[in-house]
């Protein structure tokens, strides 16, 4: 499974999950530590990525 | 028959329960197996996956991860078959569809089942009281093979293995593992423990020497270093199954513990949940199970998932669109999958996931289907 984009997704104006390709699947990723995809994501990230910022 | 009640050395007799002192204590009372999914019963995802080996991930039957560590060109099929010994009515089988004999060094191929460490702390594990840990499964394949069972302690990066042998009939495999004094498992709801049942290596793990039944930081080297061990990938011929897994506190293997059907499907729905059916795979064209949402007036929604049981962390949530299986939207009814709206997720837990979307171009019937993810 490879990571495509990851972008901030804003409810009322605060971060609220993220959106994640994968694979070209879309995806919706909660702000939890225990969350495996969001710990792909911080690796992701640590590996130069960047998250787009919310639209 | 007579039975002997001896406080000392349990009860002796034909059929006996030689060692235990009391029914309602120690391994033979109580809920027994920390395995879930045992016995093959449940299988959310799909009930067959062909053309596997690229990647990593959950295919078909629940809480039964497939490990790859490096693209091999070895292919195969994972499928929960109505297959199994004397009581059981199913299994896991792989089947080799894609041989792959020029083995690069960081191939592997390794079923795995991933446990929180909240529940292992009976093992004691870390302290002077450590537990030994007796795996069991039912084993069969098309022809001998020599594979390899290892417990791996993620908290602490420690394993311990042992290979067991596979024939054409099914045979019970019980493999007692060591009891291990030091490092204690988290307790908590992340991964502390694997078992992982190897049929593939590169010399990137069996490159070193093969350590039985002793507890070690681990070596990657040493994971899968076998003598005679066998690769799964040798032949198209070639098929694995299992069942039966069972996983004890203590030196004995005692009978599976067989379970319904409903306490193993809520067992893995704390890890994976489809608003599909059973079986169907996500993406799928498909209304039945899906959700229906009317936005009346106005270009907004709110809409709360609840999961039952909670689940083990917040989960990846996927949504599909029930007309077309598009990934990422819902649908607006009877529109064939046209006029897709998006979804968002907020203020989720284990236990709810909140919906939303607020700029919904059309009022109407909004369906969609969902997948909830929170493996270990």
């Amino acid at each position: 499974m490879a990571i495509n984009s990851v972008q901030k997704v804003n409810y009322l104006g605060v971060l609220s999950s993220y959106k994640m390709v994968e694979d070209g699947v879309i995806k919706s990723v909660p702000l939890d530590a225990g969350n495996t995809d969001y710990q792909e994501i911080l690796l992701w990230v640590d590996a130069g990525n960047t998250i787009e910022e919310a639209d | 028959m007579a039975l002997i009640l001896n406080g000392t050395t349990g009860i002796s007799g034909t059929n006996a329960l030689t060692g235990v002192t009391g029914i309602n204590s120690g391994q033979i009372g109580g809920r027994r197996n920390i395995v879930m999914n045992g016995e093959m019963k449940v299988a959310q995802r799909s009930a067959s996956v062909t053309g596997l080996g690229s990647g990593s991930g959950y295919f078909t039957l629940d809480r039964y991860r497939i490990g790859t560590n490096a693209a091999s060109a070895g292919r195969f099929t994972m499928a929960q078959v109505a297959d199994g010994p004397a009581g059981f009515a199913n299994c896991l089988k792989l089947t080799v569809t894609t041989a792959d004999t020029s083995i690069a060094a960081g191939e592997r191929l390794i079923i795995t089942q991933r446990f929180e460490g909240q529940d292992l702390q009976q093992l004691n594990k870390g302290t002077s009281s450590a537990e030994q840990v007796t795996v069991s499964f039912y084993v069969k394949g098309n022809a001998a093979a020599l594979y390899v069972c290892e417990l791996f302690d993620s908290d602490n990066s420690r394993s311990i293995t042992q290979s067991f042998a596979v024939t054409t009939d099914w045979n019970r495999i019980e493999l007692t593992f060591a009891a291990d004094t030091s490092d204690p498992l988290n307790d908590d709801n992340g991964n502390s423990l694997e078992i992982n049942f190897w049929l593939h290596g590169g010399s990137t793990f069996t490159g070193g020497t093969f350590a039985v039944n002793t507890w070690n930081d681990y070596t990657e080297a040493n994971r899968y270093a076998v003598a005679n061990r066998t690769s799964i990938f040798d032949a198209t011929s070639r098929t694995f199954f299992i069942t039966g897994i069972q996983m004890e506190v203590g030196s004995t293997a005692t009978d599976f513990e067989s379970r319904s059907f409903c306490e193993e499907y809520d067992l893995c729905k704390r890890y994976y949940y489809q608003s599909y059916d059973l079986g169907v795979a996500a993406a799928t064209t498909s209304n039945a199970g899906s959700v229906m949402l009317n936005v009346i007036t106005g270009n907004s929604f709110r809409y709360n998932i609840y999961f039952s049981p909670s689940m083990r962390a917040s989960p990846t949530m996927t949504f599909y669109n029930v007309e077309d299986g598009t990934a990422g939207e819902m649908n607006i009814e009877g529109n064939g999958g046209s006029n897709p709206e998006a979804i968002a997720i907020t203020f989720n837990s284990p236990k709810r996931a909140m919906l939303y979307n607020t700029n919904i171009g059309i009022a109407g019937n909004y369906y969609f289907h969902y997948t909830a993810l929170a493996e270990l």
